[in-house]
This record gives structure tokens, C-alpha cells and sequence, in this order.
């Protein structure tokens, strides 16, 4: 049995006049998208007989979270296909994924890279007859999300109907009082396993899912959506109340209960801040990589002494499905108070990259009988048991929430700049706003031409805000290059 | 300083900023019309103008920039102020 599939099918009926859904302004009762949910499910079942994964293209409509509902209500599993994405890695996608079909809207209909897929349009229809599943094998692919990857191909992680499940339940035991009137910000793609937490929480319990509007500056339709739709229930990026930092004089939110932060270093000194801005919310700082669904740890911060490394907010402990260890270079646990890498057991851990046998190889591993992930981010264990992030052990790094290879960046403008060599770096501004910096050799290229070329293979997240020449690299002692040297060029 | 001397400085600003020699901004321009003007670039452009014209925006203000015109309409207001 799936928890949150009964949960969710009990909240749409035509009885509930709740609102689900705030779409550009738009409100959607339960009611009203009970029978769109149900026609794309009969559409489903006639076109899709024996298909199990299903591509939905992400739009911020009504259409495409009643599809994505309509998907998980029949047992099948979505791929999120996102038009603005660059058609290489949409291709990657559609191919890796095996995918035959896609649900969404006309108007992306024209891109090429449906040509291979029949594209299927969400429509109501008033008698549509089809029953919602709710006993799907816990064991079955509820979804599957694309990370990036070091040499370009994104990595596929899927996620089953019990990891979601496993999730959700660790969710509503802490998150205890939330309830049918709560309000939650949805700010992520569909591409981003935080929109997953942040759609279907609310479901469960029958409150609303507000989403950002179509067009605009996302950090400032973040806090309009805040202010105007009094949330009380928001999961953010810290980057986002980063770009909102100048404002927090003018900021006052009083509805809000739950201020959650993932994807992303949460800082002390912005938080502290942040915290006047919200009086009655309590604040949290949530890990988790996408493998382990949505996040696995969390950390609730106290009015003084808040945890911290390097001014970064303290992740906390596990959550009730999971379990975390540090190990060191040998694979041993680290001793007590060392740091080490985050390995993460429980249920809500992926069962594997899509077919990627050396990639799974790699990164997971069983100790005492016991399947880990290997996160790659390096951390320490305090005496209370809590966790904070003090690293990571590749050049893996987070953009807006967005988790990046900069070696897939360094693999593009190499490929663009007829193999010039190329190194990306992230480096922190004055105003603590993390930007994306890449050094070339090339010279026979102006930036605009370069960033052009990186815009068709790269979504606009790895897009380097900054250029710079270079005639040579500087090396470490060791002979690699030497990035720390690289960014102390940068100004501060 | 009239809208179009105004618009002309906010131009050069942007094409600085993203990169982008040849952009053309009208006051009709919004951040769908123009590649790479997000988030992140949001906050480097409304700093550029602020240091360039030595004025400082306020949140509801911001929030007011429906398009490059309002920009450029708040510059002149603080400027006359």
C-alpha cells in the first residue's frame, strides 16, 4: 500500500471545495481538477497500455500537475521534460529514459526534439470514467529526475513510490500540525526534486499549492507570492532571501509558520537577518541529495547558539528513514569528531542510476549488509549527533539550488573553444551571492560567441555570469591546476 | 534627464552586464524578451544602475518594474527628487 496515493485520492473529490491549487492568480478547488486528473488518466490507459514512464513537459499550468497526478493515480512514473532546457540534454533525456510519450502543452509541440514521442494534450473530458490506483507496488518508479554529469550526459535518479512515501511520512512526523488551511510556496521546476516536497505535501492533507507566476524576476515573484498569498508553509534555496537581503528592512511576513531552506549552504549571517523578516515562523535548514529523495535531515534553529561551520547553518540529523554515517578515505568510519563523507542508507534511497552500472559501482556501496550512498559532500558529527556540511570531496557545486558539475561547464567550453582549456569556479561576491566565473585560453572567440555556444548545450543555471583571459594556468604543487589561485584573482 | 537619455544609459548598462553588444531595449522590455536577464542578473543590473546614478531602490519599488520603462521612469523620479 502507498500512503500518500490513498492521501492524495482522498483529497480530490468532487465534495472538497478547497482550494489545491494558486496558478498566475488563478485559484483551482480540489473539485475542480479532480475530473482533469481523471481524464488524463483514461487518456493514460488507452494510449500508454504498456508503457510505465511518461514525459510531462513543465509549463507551471493546471494541465501539468494534474498530469503529473494523473500519472502517479495510474502507477506509472513522470519525466520531467523542460522546454527551456537545451534540446541536447532534452534528447539525452527522452532517449535514456526509453520514453514513447509525453504529456503536455501544443505550443512545445513544434520542438524537434518531440519528434521521436507521440505528445499526448491534457483535455477535460466531463465523462471520463477512471478509478484512482492506489495500490501500486511500493517498489514501482514514481519519477525520474536528471542531475548533471561530468562529461555531459546527465544521470537519471530514480525515485519509487515507497521512497516518496518513506519521505513523506519522516515529513508529516516532524512538520506534525500542518493542516488543510496551510499555504505552500512552490518554487521549483518540476525538474527539481524540492517541487515534489512542495506539491504534494500539501495534497496529502488537503491545503494549497501556490506556484511562482510565469513571467518576472523569480526572487521577487517569490516574495510577492509570500506577502500577497499569506504562505505559511515555504521550502526556498538560500539564494533566494540572498537576493532579497537588501529589502529585509521592508520585509514582514507574519502568516508564515515554516521557513525551510535546502539545495544550497544556508549562511548564519543572512538567516539571522531573515529571521525579523518572518515573527512566527520557525526556521529549518533541510539536506538531502536528490538520491535520497527530496531531504533526509533537517535541523530546526534555536533563538541563540545556532549551529555552525564556517558561518554555514548546521544540517542537523536524520530524519526517521534514514540513516548516515561518515566514512574516510578507506571506506572506515571516521573516528568521532573527524569529518568525513556522508554516506546515506533508509528508504528513501534511490535503487540505482538509470542504466549506469559503473556510476552505481561508484557511488553506492554495502557495509554489514547495508546499502549506502556515497554523497560526496564531506561532514562532521557533533557529540549531540548533529551534522554540518563542511565540504565537498569533488568540484561538484550548488547554483541557485541547482546541483552542478563544473567539469561539465569546463567539458562544454573546452568542446566550443576547439579544446582550449577551460577551468569554472564559483566564487562568492561581497554580497555573498554566489557567481559563476570561467578562465580560457581561447582567444580567438569574444565572450558573447562563447556564451552562445554554451547556451545550446547548458541550461541557463551553468551559464558563467563572467569570462577571463588567460595565456597558462597556475598550478599547485602537485601539477593540477590550481583553482584556489584562480579565484584569489577575483576580487572579494 | 529625459526617458530616452535615461534608456540610453540602462541599455548600455545591460548590454555590460549580460554580455550582449548588440541589445536593443525599448521601455515595453521585460525580462522574458531578453536571454539571460534572471535572478542572479536581476540583482547585478538594478546594482549597476543604482551605483551609475548614485540612487537606491526600494523593495516595493522593485517590485513595481514591470518593464524597462518603469526602470528607467523610477530612475527619473529619484533623480528629480
Amino acid at each position: 500500500m502507498v500512503q500518500f496515493l490513498r492521501s492524495i485520492s482522498h483529497s480530490f473529490n468532487s465534495e472538497n471545495k478547497e482550494i489545491a491549487f494558486v496558478i498566475n492568480e488563478k485559484n483551482y478547488p480540489y473539485s475542480s481538477i479532480e475530473q482533469l486528473i481523471r481524464s488524463i488518466g483514461i487518456l493514460l490507459a488507452e494510449k500508454t497500455r504498456n508503457e510505465q514512464r511518461i514525459g510531462v513537459i513543465v509549463d507551471n499550468s493546471i494541465e501539468m500537475y494534474a498530469s503529473v497526478l494523473a500519472i502517479l493515480l495510474s502507477g506509472k512514473t513522470y519525466v520531467p521534460i523542460h522546454p527551456a532546457h537545451p534540446d541536447n540534454k532534452n534528447e539525452q533525456i527522452i532517449t535514456q529514459a526509453g520514453l514513447k510519450t509525453v504529456l503536455g502543452n501544443a505550443e512545445y509541440v513544434k520542438k524537434n526534439i518531440f519528434d521521436s514521442v507521440t505528445v499526448l494534450q491534457p483535455q477535460l473530458k466531463p465523462d471520463a470514467d477512471f478509478e484512482f490506483k492506489t495500490d501500486t507496488n511500493p517498489q514501482t518508479e514514481a519519477y525520474i529526475l536528471f542531475t548533471s554529469g561530468t562529461t555531459g550526459v546527465p544521470k537519471g535518479v530514480p525515485i519509487t513510490y515507497g521512497n516518496v512515501d518513506a519521505f513523506l511520512n519522516s515529513f508529516f512526523e516532524i512538520y506534525d500540525d500542518l493542516k488543510s488551511g496551510d499555504k505552500f510556496l512552490q518554487m521549483f521546476d518540476l525538474t527539481f526534486d524540492l517541487s515534489v516536497m512542495s506539491y504534494l505535501a500539501p495534497l496529502c492533507i488537503g491545503a494549497s499549492v501556490h506556484t511562482l507566476p510565469n513571467d518576472g524576476v523569480k526572487y521577487l515573484n517569490i516574495y510577492s507570492t509570500l506577502e500577497d498569498q499569506q504562505i505559511t508553509f515555504a521550502l526556498m534555496v538560500p539564494s533566494m532571501i540572498q537576493l532579497l537581503q537588501p529589502y529585509f528592512e521592508e520585509i514582514n511576513l507574519p502568516a508564515l509558520r515554516y521557513s525551510l531552506f535546502c539545495g544550497e549552504a544556508l549562511l548564519q549571517s543572512t538567516v539571522k537577518q531573515w529571521k525579523k523578516c518572518i515573527p512566527n515562523a520557525s526556521v529549518w535548514n533541510v539536506y538531502g541529495p536528490t538520491e535520497a529523495t527530496i531531504f533526509c535531515t533537517c535541523y530546526k534553529l534555536p533563538e541563540t547558539d545556532v549551529k555552525t561551520y564556517n558561518d554555514m547553518v548546521c544540517i542537523g540529523r536524520e530524519m526517521s528513514s534514514t540513516q548516515c554515517i561518515l566514512i574516510d578515505e578507506n571506506q572506515n568510519e571516521a573516528a568521532s569528531g573527524h569529518k568525513g563523507e556522508l554516506c546515506i542508507s533508509g528508504t528513501q534511497l534511490t535503487q540505482g542510476y538509470v542504466n549506469n552500472p559503473e556510476k552505481n559501482k561508484e557511488v553506492f556501496f554495502e557495509k554489514n549488509g547495508v546499502r549506502f550512498y556515497k554523497t560526496g559532500d564531506v561532514c562532521l558529527r557533533d557529540t549531540d549527533g548533529d551534522l554540518s556540511y563542511c565540504g565537498r570531496t569533488d568540484h561538484q557545486v550548488k547554483l541557485q539550488g541547482f546541483r552542478v558539475e563544473l567539469s561539465e561547464i569546463e567539458f562544454y567550453a573546452k568542446k566550443m573553444t576547439s579544446g582550449a582549456n577551460s577551468v569554472a569556479i564559483v566564487k562568492t561576491n561581497a554580497k555573498k551571492i554566489d557567481e559563476l566565473h570561467l578562465f580560457t585560453e581561447a582567444a580567438d572567440i569574444t565572450d558573447e560567441q562563447l556564451l552562445d555556444l554554451l547556451k545550446t548545450k547548458l541550461p541557463a543555471y551553468m551559464i558563467p555570469q563572467f569570462i577571463h583571459r588567460v595565456s597558462t594556468f597556475p598550478l599547485n604543487a602537485n601539477g593540477k591546476t590550481d583553482r584556489k589561485a584562480l579565484s584569489a584573482q577575483l576580487p572579494e | 534627464m529625459t526617458q530616452e537619455e535615461v534608456l540610453a544609459h540602462v541599455t548600455e548598462i545591460f548590454k555590460t552586464v549580460l554580455k550582449k553588444e548588440q541589445l536593443s531595449l525599448t521601455p515595453e522590455t521585460t525580462a522574458v524578451d531578453v536571454e539571460g536577464w534572471d535572478s542572479l542578473t536581476h540583482v547585478m543590473l538594478i546594482d549597476a544602475v543604482e551605483t551609475h546614478y548614485k540612487v537606491k531602490f526600494k523593495l516595493n519599488e522593485v517590485i513595481k518594474f514591470n518593464n524597462v520603462g518603469d526602470l528607467c521612469a523610477c530612475v527619473i523620479k529619484k533623480l528629480s527628487a
